[in-house]
């Protein structure tokens, strides 16, 4: 392992020259108790840099594409709701599948089997804006927020913007929820220990279930 | 009383600085303004753009084009819900900065894929004469 001294004239040095290498290249080479320290230094450069030359040129595209993605987000008129498209825009640009999304959340909450299917279904139903946001837990939203790394208050906040049962919803609950037993809707699942219980609690149990 | 056109509006926010802006814009999410949510979320995007671009950058300085618009989408949104949440924020710049680069540092972000399609040949052929 080098110095810090060095790592970081070494990284200055090819940043002057253009031929910076990424950040976690220089942090690799020096022992992990420096780490955070070398992270904080080339921030410290980088920001004085950064005031001293403006901003990056971006292509004129890249403006547009942003505004789309913020229409995406906030749009009403696509009636699913803030933390949806959220959820469902996130995964896209981690480059994430539906099924990885629910897999880690059944890694995260131990469910197999039937269970996990009911996980699936229910995930899709949330992305699709079929849910309450109201009725989304806290442990779902905490493992959420660790999946796609971001705050879960954010994710709760989006979940109470905008985020009604509209039609989809009434649609969903009219005619049930597949896997789920409707009379579980109806009377709450609050005691049911089973796994199948716990999905349910997860999604439909409010901030405490 | 007549409307003011949404033109004006933008110059008009344009000229604001990052801190009041922010606040505007917590203050239309709370209020539900949407007249004026609009022109403050396209301000704050614009704002945002740049700073996530070069936070990235500086991360990774070869990075590809895919990956930056990728990791840009997520910085973004991830900004907009840090300000329209209950968060404390100095500014759109401090904000997109330090989200741009967390995103970027991710250590379990995946590149993007190449493109399937295969560069088509060029077609050439000789003239004579």
């Amino acid at each position: 392992m080098a110095d810090i001294d060095a790592v970081l004239a070494e990284a200055l040095d090819d940043i002057k020259h253009g031929r910076a290498r990424t950040v976690p290249d220089y942090l690799k080479l020096v022992p992990d108790a420096d780490r955070d320290r070398l992270e904080e230094l080339l921030a410290i450069f980088h920001t004085h840099q950064a005031a001293a030359e403006g901003p990056d040129a971006v292509e004129p595209q890249r403006y547009q594409e942003a505004l789309e993605l913020v229409q995406r987000v906030f749009s009403e008129e696509r009636g699913k709701g803030e933390l949806p498209t959220v959820l469902e825009e996130l995964r896209r640009a981690r480059k994430m599948g539906r099924e990885e999304v629910v897999g880690a959340l059944a890694q995260q909450f131990e469910l197999v089997g039937p269970a996990e299917h009911d996980l699936q279904r229910a995930y899709h139903r949330l992305e699709t804006g079929q849910l309450e946001g109201s009725r989304l837990s806290d442990r779902l939203l905490a493992a959420l927020g660790s999946i796609f790394k971001i705050e879960p208050r954010d994710l709760r906040s989006a979940a109470n913007r905008g985020f009604s049962a509209g039609p989809l919803a009434a649609q969903a609950f009219g005619r049930g929820l597949g896997e789920i037993d409707a009379d579980q809707l109806s009377t709450g699942a609050d005691d049911d220990p089973t796994d199948r219980g716990r999905v349910w609690q997860l999604f439909y149990g409010g901030p405490d279930g | 009383m007549n409307a003011i056109p949404i033109r004006t509006v933008h110059h008009q926010l344009s000229a604001l600085d990052d801190a009041t802006l922010s606040v505007m814009f917590k203050q239309a999410i709370d209020n539900g303004d949407q007249d004026l949510l609009e022109p403050l979320l396209q301000q704050l995007v614009i704002r945002s753009v740049p700073i996530i671009a070069r936070a990235v950058r500086e991360v990774d300085a070869t990075i590809s084009p895919r990956d930056l618009k990728a990791i840009g989408d997520e910085a973004l949104i991830k900004v907009l819900l840090g300000l329209a949440g209950e968060g404390d924020f100095a500014g759109i710049r401090p904000l997109a900065y330090g989200i741009g680069r967390e995103c970027a540092l991710d250590p379990d972000r995946r590149p993007a894929p190449e493109p399937k399609f295969s560069p088509s040949r060029p077609k050439l052929r000789l003239i004579h004469g």
